[in-house]
């Protein structure tokens, strides 16, 4: 059991479980992933097999990838109570053992003095027992390889929960409309727009998110990156569409509201109608302007056709009693996220944070352990190399060239 | 203004050669000329970027030309700081190739100004790219540094003198640098993809890529802390790891189509 463990803790062991998922990451850009398999039959009729057998066409779904991972997760928990129990007992006693360590390096002359004042200097703490001193400073740093690890190892468990217990479905709504969830929740679409004030692109839609409890939010606007998030739910600005839309008014006040696909006729009687072409854009002829859409119609009155014309969106039809009000053709489509654990999102955020605290700690608060008598000094602890690379270039005699 | 752009080029460009014509002949002057010659052209590629900052109202690190600019800008400004700690002519030579390759690339894009799409209209856009950029050119350098390492090594210097111990240890911390930023570039851009795509992770080619030049990375870092390698191997390893950065960095956009195409 303990070699097992202290196999699984190995970094050597580490190494080869990275080594193995950087492959499979190359391995998947051997081929576009994710396709219908008969796309790779026809493409690479020869390699089919192979790539079937291997699952090259999804290869972080492949169960060797998902092997590497887990073992990885094992190795990252094995190894990272190991740190923890270092971490935890390397403070006690660190500078007692310190004190007895032998010098690697010789001091000449008055040279501890200038050590000292060199330790000063770099604010260390400096404790003498017996002949000696220990000068000792970044005692948390060792904290930072476990909180790299841990926060590596929580970024795949949180990761995994955020990634793959939310459900994500693709709408698209209408301003004026609203979408019905499976759950009851509703989401209403206020308004769309495709251009901001200044005139630049930027689609935004205003909505409202109602819970099957009957929970209303306040009406909010999303963009691209900007998605908002209430309760379970979170709405994203994902697509935009166009289609043609009409409301038609009746002299009694009564309205209805019509899709148009292309051919489709809004018919008053057999001989008064209004038959749509189609939904198109143009620029000006002069080239200056921004493009604009148009609906391409003709209308029959009592039988005889009038000639096709362009309608803009917010214009008025009338036919009869009846006012058609060509509406504006674009509506959003809404990216709805329904996470069912809200706070993974946070927990995965917070070991992003951790990692690169840990990252910090490791690189820049290294502990420094130095000890020192009259004769010499020798620099101590795992991250003893900085300290002692400084104090060699600064009290050995070797002559610094140029590198 | 794009004149700048081809100044800032020519001048990094004389200053590699001045570089190399200083090593060769084993001369002072052209290398002193050389470091002049680059510090004008750094200075010239600076006012470049803040005049396209200024125009695009923007970071203007957006499509394959400015980021390849800010990319040979950012070892630029490395280069200068490594400059500081250690006073190296092959890490220069080295290092100015790379920023006049970069440039010289860069010359070869399109260099439109074009507008920001909505989907990179985000907080997260400089803080994402801005670190991207300096993980790379801190793995650009730290690989100029081990191929002085090399180098020396060849010529017959001890790996255990002072100064090829150092050079390995500036080699391993601009290693490690690059590698707390590349760290960053990967999870800001994963809450950056979370509010703009719904995931923080979609195996995208370019996420993918980063995660293997990330891994590489961090394979070097155990490798080292382990000591069982020599120094020799390890700084083999981080010069045979730049293809890896420098994949991620164009290759992915050209050979792999993805979500993030457009950059
Ligand atoms: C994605 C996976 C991993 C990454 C990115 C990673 C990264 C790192 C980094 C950055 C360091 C610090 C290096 C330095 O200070 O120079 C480190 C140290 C270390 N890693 Fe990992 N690591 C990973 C997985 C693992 C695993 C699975 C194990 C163990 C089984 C492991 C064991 C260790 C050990 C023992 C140290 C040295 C700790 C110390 O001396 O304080 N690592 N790792």
């Amino acid at each position: 059991m303990k070699r097992i463990l202290s196999f699984l803790r190995s970094m050597r062991f580490a190494n080869a479980l990275l080594v193995g998922v950087a492959l499979c990451c190359g391995l998947s850009s051997l081929l576009p992933q994710g396709k219908e398999l008969s796309c790779y039959a026809e493409s690479y009729p020869r390699l089919y097999p192979l790539i079937y057998r291997l699952r090259l066409f999804d290869v972080f779904k492949s169960w060797y990838f998902l092997l590497l991972v887990a073992l990885l997760c094992l190795s990252m928990l094995a190894c990272t109570l190991g740190m923890l129990r270092r971490a935890l007992r390397g403070g006690k006693g660190e500078i007692e053992r310190a004190a007895a360590l032998p010098d690697t390096d010789a001091l000449g002359e008055g040279g501890l003095e200038r050590l000292r004042l060199y330790m000063a200097s770099i604010r260390c703490r400096e404790e003498k027992i017996g002949e000696s001193f220990v000068f000792h400073k970044n005692g948390f740093g060792r904290w930072g390889t476990f909180l790299i690890h841990l926060s590596i190892l929580l970024t795949v468990i949180f990761g995994a929960m955020a990634l793959y217990l939310p459900r994500v479905t693709d709408e698209s709504c209408r301003p004026g409309a609203s979408i019905t969830l499976d759950d009851g929740a509703r989401i209403a679409v206020d308004s769309f727009s495709m251009y901001d004030e200044a005139g630049t692109l930027d689609y935004a839609s205003v909505i409202r998110i109602t819970l099957p409890d009957g929970r209303e939010s306040a009406p909010q606007e999303i963009r691209v990156n900007y998605p908002m998030t209430f309760g379970p739910y979170k709405v994203f600005q994902w697509t935009y569409g166009a289609e043609g839309a009409v409301l038609a008014r009746a002299a009694d006040g009564s309205t209805d509201f019509f899709e148009l696909d292309r051919g489709s006729i809004l018919s008053l009687d057999a001989a008064n109608r209004i038959e749509y072409y189609g939904l198109y854009e143009a620029t000006p002829e002069d080239g200056a302007g921004e493009s604009y859409v148009f609906y391409e119609i003709a209308v029959v009155r009592g039988g005889v056709s009038e000639s096709v014309r362009e309608i803009r969106p917010g214009e008025t039809v009338t036919l009869g009693e009846v006012e058609f009000d060509f509406l504006d053709p674009y509506y959003p489509g809404l990216r709805i996220k329904t996470m069912p654990v809200r706070a993974a999102n946070a927990l995965l955020e917070t070991a992003f944070v951790l990692m690169l605290v840990g990252l910090f700690l490791s690189f820049y608060l290294q502990p420094v352990l130095v000890k020192a008598d009259e004769k010499g000094w020798t620099a101590a602890g795992p991250r003893g190399e900085k300290m002692r690379m400084e104090l060699r270039r600064r009290f050995a005699p070797e002559k610094e060239e140029q590198t | 203004m794009t004149t700048l752009f081809y100044i800032s080029l020519g001048l990094y460009a004389a200053a590699l050669l001045a570089q190399l014509a200083g090593v060769l002949a084993k001369k002072e002057g052209p290398k002193k000329l050389a470091w002049a010659l680059f510090v004008l052209g750094l200075l010239a590629h600076i006012a470049y970027f803040a005049w396209r900052g200024v125009v695009a109202q923007r970071l203007p690190l957006s499509s394959q030309f400015e980021f390849s600019c800010g990319f040979a800008l950012g070892v630029a400004l490395v280069l200068l700081v490594a400059r500081t700690r250690v006073n190296a002519d092959r890490i220069a030579a080295a290092g100015m190739a790379s920023v006049a390759l970069l440039m010289l690339y860069a010359s070869r894009q399109n260099m439109e100004i074009r507008e920001l799409m909505p989907a990179l209209r985000s907080f997260w856009f400089d803080f994402h790219i801005g670190a991207a950029v300096f993980s790379y050119s801190t793995f650009l350098v730290a690989g100029c540094v081990s191929l002085r390492y090399v180098l020396q090594y060849r010529k017959g210097e001890s790996p255990d003198s002072l100064r090829m111990k150092r050079l390995e240890y500036i080699s391993y911390r601009l290693v490690a640098l690059g590698f707390l930023l590349l760290t960053a570039v990967i999870v800001i851009g994963a809450v950056w993809a979370e509010a703009a795509w719904s995931a923080y992770w979609t195996w995208d080619p370019k996420e993918v890529w980063a995660l293997i030049t990330w891994i590489i990375y961090a394979v070097y870092l155990h490798l080292r802390l382990r000591r069982e390698k020599s120094d020799l191997f390890l700084c083999w390893y981080v010069i045979l790891a730049i293809p890896a950065f420098l994949f991620t960095f164009a290759g992915v956009n050209k050979l792999i189509p993805g979500l993030h195409s457009y950059a």
